[in-house]
């Protein structure tokens, strides 16, 4: 298969492709996917080195665990930031650096910054992230808090509310009530 | 369960999907997910306002180095293997843990043998109609060591041809004059290979009815490529009676 059959593929195709063993079908993957994995890499971990050890071990883990990927449950994508997103927290908790990147006013969330564009693939995703970040921008401060500390700082509810001094009711309230209104907020287009 | 219970379960449902419950609240509540509709509902419509949260971070560019070390570190490894019970949760919201119990591969195994069987063949073979679409690029006319193999249509009344190319390790169905299918469904590619279904790309034709699909090296093991409707996602065994059938060889 050559790089522009490739290019031509779907994340879904492709993953067919590293199931056989076809690394140029990776490659492809961490060309189009690379940039936010290890963005999401960086807000976890907060060091560019760890980051990219993470992005390292997220890529090497789809190409030995392809077999795993199960397209009824959801995209390529969502299932390699997860992955990213685990490895992170796990780094973030051997590092013992918990907390460095993160603070209880914690408001990354809605700061995002744009990167410049370079392709309409990224111009749509930047299109998709202000979408998000509008959704977000919307959501009380305390539900974007405990939001934030969960996903982005490996924190169970338990922990936050102990962090944050307050009922653990109160922390899964606020959880489901920020989720329901992201959710609501980015409509059917998501679903 | 009374609706105090069932409130409860829905916090905790919302802390499940950020990853934010400890491993014996997580075995706990797949538990009740396992046998409560209404929660794996509410879960499943909760998951991609997870599944965005990283779209919301600062967007930054990899450095080019990172890119050199995993293209190493892949070509030093054996390839994919059996996954590892920790990456098992692919994409209903961040928990860490497997949330539903995946279909046996022997779920896979169907046999469509009589749904062939039965369906009106209108045999339209292609080979004389590929037009030369190979897995180098759709500018590259075909070489002699290009082989065409025809499809059979297999739908009532379907107008569409098709036809299965062949080149080196490369494979490609080549599907003309097909429609688009209705309401968001797609088309499924499968490998069979005696009596046992292997489900393999996904494909929607263009506009102009056309679709050129590219195959996993994998076809050369089957006996038969086939093709059938399903739901958007694809299914893990066939919903539908196969449209499409080329044999390999």
């Amino acid at each position: 298969m050559t790089r522009a059959t490739a290019e031509r593929l779907a994340d879904e195709e492709l993953m067919i492709f590293v199931q056989e063993g076809n690394s140029g079908a990776l490659e492809v993957l961490y060309d189009r996917h690379g940039g936010p994995a290890y963005s999401l890499a960086h807000r976890i971990v907060g060091d560019a080195q760890a980051a990219e050890d993470v992005t390292q071990e997220a890529f090497l883990s789809v190409w030995r665990t392809s077999a795993g990927y199960d397209a009824a449950r959801g995209s390529v994508r969502s299932w390699l930031l997860q992955i990213v997103r685990n490895r992170a927290i796990d780094s973030l908790r051997r590092s013992a650096s918990r907390g460095g990147r993160l603070d209880l006013d914690d408001e990354g969330l809605v700061e995002a910054q744009e990167a410049p564009e370079q392709t309409d693939a990224e111009a749509s995703r930047r299109e998709r992230a202000r979408q998000v970040r509008g959704a977000l921008r919307d959501l009380p401060r305390d539900q974007v808090q405990v939001i934030g500390l969960a996903y982005f700082g490996g924190f169970t509810h338990s922990e936050i509310a102990e962090l944050l001094g307050m009922p653990l009711g109160t922390v899964k309230g606020r959880m489901r009530l920020g989720l329901q209104k992201v959710r609501a907020n980015l409509g059917e287009q998501i679903a | 369960m009374n609706e105090h219970d069932h409130r409860q379960w829905e916090d905790d449902i919302a802390a499940y999907a950020l990853g934010a419950l400890d491993e014996s609240e997580t075995a706990r509540i797949e538990l009740h997910l396992a046998d409560c509709q209404s929660c794996r509902a509410d879960l499943r419509w909760l998951a991609p306002a997870v599944d965005v949260l990283p779209a919301s971070v600062e967007q930054l560019a990899p450095p080019p180095e990172l890119r050199r070390r995993i293209v190493d570190a892949v070509a030093g490894e054996d390839g994919p293997m059996a996954r590892p019970a920790r990456d098992r949760a692919p994409s209903l919201g961040a928990s860490r843990a497997g949330r539903r119990s995946r279909r046996s591969s022997s779920r896979r195994i169907a046999s469509l043998r009589p749904a062939l069987a039965g369906a009106a063949a209108v045999v339209a073979l292609a080979a004389g109609l590929a037009a030369g679409y190979a897995l180098r690029g759709e500018d590259d006319a075909p070489t002699a060591a290009t082989t065409t193999l025809p499809a059979n249509v297999l739908a009532p009344g379907g107008t569409a041809t098709a036809s299965l190319l062949h080149h080196g390790d490369s494979w490609t169905l080549n599907v003309r004059d097909m429609p688009a299918p209705p309401g968001g469904a797609v088309y499924q590619v499968w490998l069979r290979h005696d009596r046992r279904m292997v489900p393999s790309v996904l494909f929607v034709p263009s506009r102009d009815r056309r679709a050129t699909v590219a195959l996993p090296a994998r076809v050369a093991e089957a006996d038969e490529v086939l093709v059938t409707r399903e739901p958007r996602g694809g299914s893990r065994a066939p919903t539908s009676d196969p449209m499409l059938a080329a044999e390999t060889s």
